[in-house]
């Protein structure tokens, strides 16, 4: 109970923090920005993790992720939707495989690029993950039962135009954080690497 | 002229003398015959038995001067089939006085853990002599104890115990000592204790409950180091690049704001999350029982899972 609580306070905290840093790049930003479409990003997904807790016993989980951003007005903000889903056949040689599905929504903050036809990002996102396959069994979770539990992701990454209605995702980079047990502190901290392609939408 | 005179020690009481002018001399002389000299060697027979290479505990023989005179003792030795694994001291002189005794004091050492036989045997002019006593001795094997596990595969969860049954059995005899018991290196963060921590298993056996505390997680050895907290300040790097250079001052103070961000939650979570793999692990503890030289050892597979 006092690691749920420790860790919605962490969310809401690295939240406030990261909401606080985009707000500070929004003041520095005068130069106009591009008019913003709505997007979806279909990305192969990288998950670094590890096993025991507090051990690198470290492992990989392969998977794609779609990503939606919908901008919020002719700001520089956009509200992003996405889904992960990742999977490991064996987790630190244990044998034990893992699927790990993650839902979450957040803003995301276009940062300046200049006249770069570039398109760095930071972006928070909290909502829900879920633990599969054979390690699940001990993942019980501590939020919201059956083995679904709080997650957040924490990063940015930087687009690439090349075109109108396309561009690449070049790179992801974030930090998953996620709350399920692990009879220690009911905390994973993964490391999330994402790229893929852009498609945008509207005029 | 003495006349019926059969021989044997005698030592004379009284004479007199009867001189008769131109008569016979007559000289009468009175004598005490002396009973010869007579010994005891007792007992008749001694038992040893003793570690194969370690003396004995010591026996002794009493050699007792039965007879009214003095006996006179040419020579104490131990014969017969093997005479090298018996040996005495005496404070026997080369006489002994009538009714008076003196002792042999016997000690077996075995050469080998077999059974030996000797004589020991006392030269003297008592009658009867060589007075004997027979020795015997069995050599064993030195006192000695086994250990076994009762539930010597027991299974634990994380942050659970394992228990097993620690038991002593005495070997070759009564154990005459006590075994102190200990275990070999656990992991990390796990502990053991025996209740008793030593056991005198005397010439049966003993028992000791063993715990061995299990920890939450068990470390699987030296692993990487975790480069996770890199992760929020480098990203903060990567936004600085793509700022502009005109704004770059303010991305600085971004950027620092990110460290800090990083910095507050490493602070506040550490870097020791993770998933619980959960994968069955067999732990080798083993137990030494230890009494002064003598080491046994037995081994408990604890499976945590």
């Amino acid at each position: 109970m006092r690691a749920s609580v420790d860790r919605s306070f962490l969310l809401l905290f690295a939240f406030v923090a990261l909401a606080v840093l985009c707000a500070v790049l929004s003041r520095a930003q005068k130069a106009p920005v591009d008019r913003p479409h709505p997007e979806l990003a279909l990305d192969y997904t990288f998950l670094r993790s590890n096993a025991p807790p507090g051990a690198c016993g470290c492992f990989n989980l392969s998977g794609g992720s779609v990503n939606a951003a919908f901008p919020l007005g002719a700001s520089r903000w956009r509200l992003t939707a996405d889904a992960t889903f990742a999977h490991t056949g064996s987790v630190a040689n244990s044998g034990k495989s893992l699927t790990l599905n993650s839902y979450t929504v957040g803003p995301r903050y276009m940062l300046p690029n200049g006249r770069f036809p570039i398109h760095p990002f930071l972006q928070t996102l909290v909502g829900v993950a879920h633990a599969g396959g054979a390690i699940s069994q001990r993942q019980n979770a501590t939020v919201m039962g059956n083995g679904i539990v709080i997650a957040a992701n924490l990063g940015g990454g930087i687009d690439l135009n090349a075109g109108h209605r396309f561009g690449f995702r070049l790179l992801e980079v974030e930090d998953s954080i996620t709350a399920f047990n692990n009879s220690v502190n009911n905390y994973q901290n993964i490391l999330r690497v994402s790229s893929g392609v852009v498609f945008r939408f509207g005029r | 002229m003495f006349s019926h005179w059969t021989g044997g020690v005698a030592v004379p009481t009284s004479a007199r003398t009867s001189v008769t002018m131109n008569g016979p001399v007559t000289v009468t002389a009175n004598f005490a015959a002396i009973a010869p000299p007579s010994a005891t060697l007792a007992p008749s027979a001694l038992t040893f038995s003793a570690v194969s290479g370690a003396a004995s505990s010591s026996q002794t023989a009493t050699l007792t001067n039965t007879g009214t005179a003095l006996l006179s003792i040419t020579g104490i030795t131990v014969t017969g089939a093997n005479p090298s694994d018996f040996s005495f001291t005496t404070n026997c002189g080369t006489t002994l006085n009538a009714a008076a005794s003196c002792s042999i004091i016997l000690t077996f050492t075995p050469s080998s853990v077999a059974t030996f036989s000797a004589n020991l045997s006392v030269a003297d002019n008592a009658s009867g002599a060589p007075q004997t006593v027979g020795l015997t001795g069995t050599g064993t094997h030195q006192p000695s104890f086994t250990l076994s596990a009762d539930r010597a595969k027991p299974t634990a969860s994380y942050g659970g115990t394992a228990e097993s049954s620690i038991t002593a059995t005495a070997l070759n005899g009564t154990f005459p000592g006590q075994i102190a018991l200990t275990v070999s290196v656990l992991p990390e963060g796990a502990t053991a204790s025996f209740a008793p921590p030593s056991l005198a298993p005397g010439s049966s056996s003993a028992n000791s409950e063993l715990t061995i505390q299990i920890p939450n997680t068990l470390a699987k050895g030296q692993g990487q180091p975790s480069l996770w907290h890199l992760q929020i300040p480098s990203l903060a790097f990567l936004c600085l690049f793509y700022v502009p250079r005109k704004l770059r001052r303010k991305a600085l103070t971004a950027l620092v704001l990110t460290v800090v961000t990083a910095a507050a939650i490493g602070g506040i979570t550490g870097c020791s999350g993770g998933f619980n793999v959960s994968n069955p692990r067999t732990i080798n503890v083993t137990v030494t029982g230890t009494s002064g030289s003598l080491h046994q050892t037995t081994t408990v597979l604890v499976t945590v899972q």
